[in-house]
C-alpha cells in the first residue's frame, strides 16, 4: 500500500565490528585465556587481544618482538575456518534484522532502512544485538548506527571495544566537524601528509576549501570528499569485488625458484577458483613480493583470455614475477586478480581451438569436486611438492600468513 | 599455557536433543573424562559432511577441542590446552 504524503524514512546503516576477533574466539574456545594477552599469527601478529595491545602489540608486529614486549603473551597459530564459522553465526543474527548485509571477515554493514528494526529505539536495538552475540557465540562486538556507512563506522570507532553509538539524523555535520582529516574515508596517508604541511588537520579546516581546490588534491574523488566532510556519503558500494587476492609468507625466506613457483601456482589456483565461483573474469593480474629486507614491489600484466584458466593466469603471474624479482631472499609472495568483467560478457575467441573449451570444462569439473570434497581432494601436479612442506586440511594447504580476499 | 595438537579417535557419550548435540563424557586411551562444561561449539564442513566442533572442559580442568564428523559419525580429539 502506498500512503500518499508519507514521509520517506531516513537511511539507517548499522556497522558491527567484532572486537579483537581471532583472539576473542580463542578466549571463548579456551576459557583459561580470558583476561590474558593473546596473539594469533605465525611470523607476524595477525590479531592481538586488548590485553596484548596494552603492551604495544598490534597486527603486523613480528611474533619475536611481541614475545619481547610481553614475555607472558600466549601465541596461537589460529585457524581461519574456525573464525569464519564464528563470523557466520554473527552474520546470521544480522540477517534476521535485514536482508541487506555486507559482511567482511570481522565487520558487517547492514542497511536497516525501511525495516521493522529501524522503527525501534536505535540504542536499545544495538544493546540487544550486542547482548545476544555476547551470549552466542560469546564474543564482544562494537556497533555504530548512522545515516551512512562512513559515519556508522566512525561512531563505532569512538566507542571501541564493546560499545554502541548512534549518530542521529541532523547531527552528521556536527559529528564530523572536530575529527582529524584522516577519519574521512578517502583521505589516505599521502593526502593527509600534504594537508598537514599546510596546517590543515581537522575536518573543519578542510571544509573551508572550495571544491575546485579539493579537485586539485583528490582529483575525481573531490566531490565525494567534499560531501564526506559534511557527514554525507553518496558512495554506493559495488556488488562486484574490486579484487581477489591470495598471499603468503614463506616458512623461511627463500631464493629457491622452484619453491617460489610452486607457491605462486598454488595461490593462483586458489584465486582463480574464487574468481570462477563469482562468475567473473579478471583483466589484470598483479604479483606482489616482499623481500627479507622488508623492501617490496608489485607489477601487473594484462589478461586477454575470455576464461579464467589457472595455467594461463599463472603464465602471466610467472612472467610478471620474473620481471620484478631481484634475486634475493623472498619473504612473501601474493597474487591479485582485478578489473573484473562478468564472465557472460566476455568475447569468446573467433577461432576456437577446442583446447581452451576443454580446459574450461576441466576447471569447471575440478571446482565442483573441490567445492564438494574440499580443495585438497585434487592437488595439481605443480603444487604436489608442497605436501612435504606444508600441513593440509580439507581446505588445502595451511599457509603461513594467508590473506583473505578483499 | 600449552596447546598440544592431537588427532585421536575417541569414544563419546552425548545427548542429541532438540537438534543440538551435548557431549557428556569421552574416553581417551581407556581413561574416562567427564565434561563439566561446553565452552563453545561451531560448525565446519568437510566435503558434504558437517563437522561439529566443541571446546569442552573436563573434570581435570583441562580444555579439549573435540569434533563429531556427521558423515561417518566418528568423534575425534583435536587438541588439548593445559594450564601450566
Amino acid at each position: 500500500m502506498i500512503r500518499v504524503g508519507a514521509k520517506k524514512q531516513p537511511n539507517l546503516i548499522m556497522y558491527l565490528d567484532i572486537d579483537a576477533f581471532f583472539p576473542s574466539v580463542e578466549q571463548v574456545k579456551f576459557p583459561h585465556l580470558k583476561g590474558k594477552p593473546v596473539v594469533v599469527g605465525s611470523g607476524v601478529v595477525a590479531s592481538s587481544s586488548y590485553e596484548a595491545r596494552r603492551y604495544g602489540i598490534s597486527a603486523g608486529t613480528p611474533i619475536s618482538r611481541a614475545v619481547k614486549l610481553c614475555p607472558e603473551v600466549v601465541v596461537l597459530k589460529g585457524h581461519q575456518h574456525t573464525y569464519a564459522s564464528f563470523a557466520e553465526r554473527i552474520f546470521d543474527r544480522c540477517k534476521l534484522l535485514t536482508p541487506h548485509v555486507e559482511a567482511y571477515l570481522d565487520e558487517i554493514f547492514c542497511d536497516l532502512t525501511g525495516t521493522p528494526a529501524a522503527q525501534r529505539p536505535t540504542l536499545e536495538l544495538g544493546h540487544e544485538l550486542k547482548q545476544a552475540i555476547a551470549e552466542d557465540p560469546g564474543i564482544g562486538v562494537t556497533i555504530g548506527f548512522a545515516s551512512n556507512r562512513m559515519l556508522a563506522k566512525l561512531a563505532a570507532k569512538d566507542v571501541k571495544p564493546d560499545g554502541v553509538a548512534v549518530v542521529r539524523p541532523g547531527e552528521e555535520e556536527a559529528f564530523m566537524e572536530d575529527r582529524p582529516i584522516g577519519d574521512v574515508l578517502g583521505i589516505g596517508r599521502k593526502a593527509r601528509g600534504r594537508l598537514e604541511q599546510i596546517n590543515v588537520r581537522r575536518v573543519r579546516d578542510l571544509k573551508e576549501f572550495p571544491l575546485t581546490y579539493l579537485e586539485k588534491i583528490f582529483g575525481r574523488n573531490a566531490f565525494l570528499i567534499h560531501e564526506r566532510l559534511r557527514g554525507r556519503d553518496p558512495y554506493v558500494p559495488s556488488l562486484t569485488p574490486k579484487s581477489v587476492s591470495r598471499e603468503t609468507s614463506f616458512p623461511r625466506d627463500t631464493i629457491d625458484m622452484e619453491e617460489i613457483m610452486v607457491v605462486l601456482y598454488y595461490l593462483t589456483e586458489r584465486a582463480c577458483r574464487s574468481t570462477r565461483t563469482l562468475g567473473l573474469v579478471p583483466r589484470r593480474v598483479t604479483v606482489k613480493v616482499r623481500y627479507g629486507d622488508g623492501e617490496g614491489e608489485t607489477a601487473s600484466g594484462r589478461v586477454l583470455d575470455a576464461a579464467v584458466l589457472d595455467a594461463a593466469i599463472f603464465g602471466i603471474a610467472r612472467d610478471t614475477f620474473k620481471r620484478i624479482y631481484r634475486r634475493c631472499r623472498l619473504h612473501l609472495i601474493g597474487i591479485v586478480l582485478s578489473e573484473f568483467v562478468p564472465a557472460r560478457d566476455t568475447q569468446p575467441s573467433l577461432y576456437p581451438d577446442g583446447h581452451g573449451k576443454r580446459l574450461g570444462d576441466l576447471y569447471g569439473t575440478l571446482d565442483r569436486i573441490r567445492s564438494r570434497f574440499g580443495h585438497s581432494s585434487v592437488i595439481a601436479g605443480k603444487s604436489i611438492s608442497l605436501m612435504r612442506k606444508l600441513e593440509r586440511d580439507s581446505y588445502g594447504y595451511i599457509l603461513r600468513t594467508p590473506s583473505l580476499t578483499k | 599455557m600449552l596447546v598440544e595438537r592431537l588427532d585421536e579417535s575417541i569414544r563419546v557419550r552425548a545427548d542429541f536433543k532438540g537438534g543440538t548435540i551435548k557431549p557428556l563424557v569421552f574416553v581417551r586411551r581407556g581413561q574416562i573424562h567427564r565434561i563439566t562444561s561446553v565452552n563453545c561449539r561451531w560448525m565446519d564442513r568437510e566435503g558434504t559432511a558437517k563437522i561439529h566442533y566443541f571446546s569442552v572442559t573436563s573434570d581435570s580442568g583441562d580444555v579439549y577441542q573435540i569434533h563429531l564428523n556427521s558423515g561417518d559419525m566418528t568423534w575425534h580429539l583435536d587438541q588439548v590446552m593445559i594450564e601450566s
